[in-house]
């Protein structure tokens, strides 16, 4: 059971927008993948037909009955295609959650308990989304990932990010004990000399940390507005084409380090 | 150990070679003799490819032509009237004209030397200071700017290479387009010299080890130095390296005669196997650009020659009468625009013609001091090739004035003429075909020869007699043709002999059929008419040259392949692939299909190449919308923009890499010759249309992940 965090030190750069269609790709080429949102928004269900109306997630769940399991918060976003929403949330409930995930012996044991339903699959992918900065569900999970994914923007303000990211300044601790984090330069729009500069310097510095680009395109949000897939709205959108170049990367990357056996991600690629 | 075993071949071959020349036959013998040697030489060649045979081959056929020269001068030469000796003298000395340089250029082109490029050396800091001259005099900034920022992008150590434009012309946005463009601009006061005195002026401001020279239409690629530059390290004593000059728009004559079949072009022929064997026996000379020189040398010449109008061959001449050596790498890397027009090309040919006449006279190679033997050879046929005009006229109206006025300038039976002029054409037409058939296919060297012949005829003798008067005119280029028409100026003369040709022509018809009213030898007369025929053929191709086909296309178009995105008004942005691309638009896949919306239009262009991204404003070509391509106009580029597309369009090491031609077949390439003639008569293009691109996209997923790599 991969699991593949997407956080960023800040926020609107489009962490939800990469972990829903990440999801989407990943489940399009044959992978079983859970989408969990750790993020209060709640925003991530949108992405996968979810009713707006339709505000109940994991915490409201989490709250009522401490003993049931994720499996309950599940809800079926398409074939291969399960999101689990953070649901409308009070502060108290935000809190308590906190409380559970910042127990230094809570974390594992909440999501060891957690696991073992869906988790434990080892078919099955998880993506987990996060609130920008700091959050203790990031923390927590840094104990179980095995890759962080980091939408930047590519503007002067990411280039000081860099090396929060570098110096484990987020969580104060490295994201995860596997593969580490791996930057997306995200909202890329070559028509801006800055841009292409801080692509330039992220080349040129990082680029053992430089998962991809994605272009800035309207396609993802316009097909996000009208709940369809960005290749749906538009084949050849240049942002969907690029997450599917990150996509592949990505399990490239886990295919690596995830012993073969224990995941198939991608069944037509197993041969290349 | 080589030079004896030399010596023992030409112990056993002169002696044969000396009776083949001189033992005389009649008719039927020599009917045999030469059917005997051309079988032998047929099943030779067909033995084997290899160079050996070639050599003997050019032994074979220059043995057989001199035993016709020999033939003519003891056996044709008794007139019967003042009027035939007079034309009877002419053509032998036409004759004896073509005879020296079929010797001259059998002798140039008999050890054809494959240079391989010499590599650079790893440590930088022994790589040579360079200059890269653009010279110019009036050109149009739109030609000239393009060279200069694919010189930008030549690749050598930024500290170590300078670009030059050299303004002849004094213009003011020549100064301000260097200016932004970032090199440097050079200029003076006068234009005494032309381009040799603009070269030598610059050489007094600039300080690079190498010279490297572009016509200011020659755009270089970028490895242009450093395929060129070892040399000069590896031989101190190395002067010049000079590579070819390559057209990527059609000359002329490709363009109204070839009409878009797969021919060698005229330049090729030089360009290769003579240039080649030049540089063999370290005769190959400047060509005026696309060269390297070493300043050194120059220096030691006073720069570059100012006395003729051709002050590259010249200059080369001068070195090597100092012992520098000069090279040859045959490898194209650089391209330029071919002269437009037929006219043009006359007049630039012109300028080349009294130019070499004026080395010949003024700077004769053969004599003077520091010349090997071979070299003096070489150079002797590269300058006394241009006073080829007069003796092809001659040629030409020859047997008219036989057919016509009854003048036999032959003194023998048609059969015995016929017996020893058949193996002599025969073998030499089959022996260059052989060695230079990837090159210049048979017939074609003729054609480009009628077609400056009349024009020269006077230039050339001019310059001849007083060869110190000769003004530098530079070759017009960059214009267009923009509807088809007949340049009949140009070919006055031609039409004139080609409507005296056919008339003869009609007459010895008549005089054949009718050789009741006549007094003339029918074998004479057929053999005559023959000549003429195979003449007006040529003529006619030559004519059909100035039949100008519209050529409305001023910027080179590309077929390249590379992702490009397409940003839409509305921040939507779409991957496609790039069909073609020139300086002043692109074509690419239509993926919008219906979301070429009205309201949403194009606004920018986004081309990923290896070197970066080019991000250019476009607009789209409004009707290409509902088509399977859309085609894009690009004006007013930013002078960075453009430097990244010439990089893009022009400075690939692999730019101009084509496949060689087919071997010639000389009766093959005489049936092209009337396809061609036919074609241009009745207007038809033969060039094939090029079937729909194939839809692969420019670049997949797994082509990206293939190029950038997971991170380890």
């Amino acid at each position: 059971m991969p699991v593949i965090s997407v956080c960023s030190p800040k926020g609107g750069v489009g962490k939800t927008t990469l972990a829903a269609n990440l999801a989407h790709v990943f489940s399009a080429s044959g992978a079983r993948v859970v989408c969990i949102d750790f993020d209060p928004q709640n925003s991530l269900r949108l992405y996968f037909g979810v009713q707006l109306s339709e505000e109940r997630g994991f915490i409201n769940i989490f709250t009522e009955d401490p003993k049931a399991g994720w499996i309950d918060a599940v809800i079926n976003g398409g074939k291969n295609l399960f999101v689990i929403p953070y649901g409308k949330s009070s502060e108290d409930q935000r809190r308590a959650l906190a409380s559970v995930l910042a127990d230094d012996k809570g974390p594992t044991n909440y999501l060891g308990e957690w696991q073992k339903g869906l988790f434990c699959d080892p078919s099955v992918l998880l993506i987990a989304d996060f609130p920008p900065g700091y959050s203790p569900a990031l923390a927590a999970i840094s104990t179980v990932a095995d890759i962080s994914i980091v939408p930047l923007m590519a503007d002067a303000s990411s280039v000081s990010l860099f090396s929060v990211l570098e110096n484990n300044e987020l969580i104060d601790r490295p994201l995860n004990e596997r593969l580490g984090y791996y930057i997306v330069l995200n909202h890329v729009d070559n028509r801006i000399r800055l841009n292409r500069e801080v692509q330039d310097f992220a080349h040129g510095n990082f680029a053992d940390r430089l998962l991809g680009v994605i272009h800035s395109d309207t396609s993802v949000i316009e097909a996000a507005a009208m709940q369809r897939s960005i290749s749906d709205f538009n084949q050849n959108s240049s942002a969907a084409f690029d997450i599917e170049v990150i996509a592949r990367k990505i399990a490239g990357l886990l295919k690596f380090d995830v012993k073969s056996g224990t995941m198939v991600l991608n069944p037509e690629s197993q041969g290349a | 150990m080589k030079a004896l075993k030399f010596l023992f071949a030409a112990c056993i071959a002169l002696p044969l070679i000396y009776l083949i020349v001189v033992t005389p036959m009649n008719a039927e013998d020599q009917y045999i003799f030469g059917l005997c040697m051309i079988g032998a030489c047929f099943l030779l060649s067909n033995i084997s490819r290899k160079h050996f045979i070639s050599v003997i081959l050019i032994l074979v056929s220059v043995t057989m032509s001199t035993r016709y020269m020999y033939f003519r001068a003891t056996q044709t030469l008794a007139f019967d009237s003042l009027i035939e000796a007079i034309c009877g003298w002419i053509l032998f000395f036409a004759e004896c004209y073509v005879y020296i340089i079929l010797l001259l250029s059998s002798f140039q082109i008999s050890w054809a030397l494959k240079r391989e490029t010499v590599p650079m050396p790893e440590d930088i800091s022994k790589w040579p200071t360079v200059d890269v001259y653009v010279p110019t005099y009036n050109e149009s900034l739109e030609i000239v700017r393009d060279t200069v920022l694919a010189a930008q992008c030549l690749e050598y150590p930024q500290d170590k290479i300078k670009v030059y434009i050299l303004d002849d012309g004094r213009r003011k946005e020549f100064a301000q387009f260097a200016t932004e463009a970032g090199v440097g601009y050079i200029t003076r006061s006068d234009n005494a010299h032309a381009k040799a005195g603009n070269l030598n002026h610059a050489m007094k401001l600039t300080h690079g080890e190498l010279i490297a020279i572009f016509d200011c239409d020659h755009i270089a690629t970028r490895m242009f130095l450093q395929d060129t530059v070892g040399a000069f390290l590896k031989d101190k004593k190395l002067a010049l390296m000079q590579t070819p000059h390559h057209f990527y728009s059609p000359d002329p004559i490709q363009r109204n005669l070839y009409l878009g079949r797969d021919i060698p072009c005229e330049n090729e022929l030089f360009y290769g196997p003579v240039q080649k064997g030049n540089d063999n026996w370290d005769a190959a000379f400047f060509c005026g650009s696309c060269a390297v020189i070493r300043r050194a040398a120059l220096d030691e010449i006073g720069g570059f020659a100012t006395e003729t109008v051709t002050e590259d061959a010249h200059t080369a001449l001068r070195l090597q009468r100092r012992g520098w050596r000069t090279g040859y790498l045959d490898k194209i890397l650089a391209a330029g625009l071919a002269t437009e027009r037929t006219i043009l090309h006359i007049i630039q040919r012109n300028r080349w013609a009294r130019g070499m006449i004026q080395i010949l006279r003024l700077d004769n190679p053969l004599f003077g001091r520091g010349l090997s033997f071979p070299q003096r050879l070489c150079y002797l046929s590269a300058t006394m090739y241009f006073l080829f005009a007069l003796p092809r006229v001659v040629f030409l109206l020859v047997p008219c004035m036989y057919l016509t006025f009854g003048i036999s300038v032959l003194h023998g039976s048609a059969a015995l003429l016929f017996a020893y002029a058949l193996p002599h054409l025969f073998m030499s037409y089959y022996t260059s075909s052989r060695i230079n058939g990837r090159h210049r296919y048979s017939f074609w060297g003729e054609i480009y020869d009628i077609l400056l012949s009349f024009p020269l005829v006077i230039p050339t003798l001019a310059v001849l007699i007083s060869p110190r008067h000769g003004k530098f005119n530079v070759t017009d280029k960059g214009g267009t043709v923009d509807k088809a028409y007949f340049d009949s100026h140009a070919v006055k003369p031609h039409l004139i002999c080609a409507a005296f040709i056919l008339f003869s022509m009609i007459f010895g018809i008549v005089k054949y059929f009718m050789p009741q009213y006549f007094t003339v030898q029918l074998g004479a007369v057929l053999l005559n008419v023959a000549w003429s025929a195979f003449n007006f053929t040529l003529l006619l191709a030559a004519i059909c040259v100035a039949r100008e086909t519209p050529n409305k296309r001023k910027a080179q178009r590309l077929e390249i392949t590379l992702p490009v995105l397409i940003y839409q008004q509305s921040g939507i942005c779409s991957r496609s692939s790039l069909r073609d691309l020139s300086m002043t638009g692109c074509r690419l896949d239509n993926v919008l299909g219906d979301q070429v919306l009205q309201d949403d239009p194009v606004t920018d262009l986004e081309i990923t190449t290896d070197h970066g991204v080019i991000v250019l404003k476009a607009d789209m070509v409004s009707n290409s919308a509902y088509s399977d391509y859309l085609r894009f106009t690009f004006d007013n580029l930013d002078i960075d923009t453009r430097r990244e597309i010439v990089r893009l369009l022009f400075t690939r090491p692999d730019t101009w890499k084509a496949a060689p031609h087919k071997q010639d077949n000389i009766i093959v390439s005489y049936f092209t010759v009337l396809a061609c003639i036919w074609d241009s008569l009745t207007r038809k293009h033969s060039a094939k249309k090029k079937g729909k691109n194939e839809q692969r996209p420019a670049e997949t997923v797994e082509d990206v992940i293939k190029k950038e790599g997971v991170p380890a």
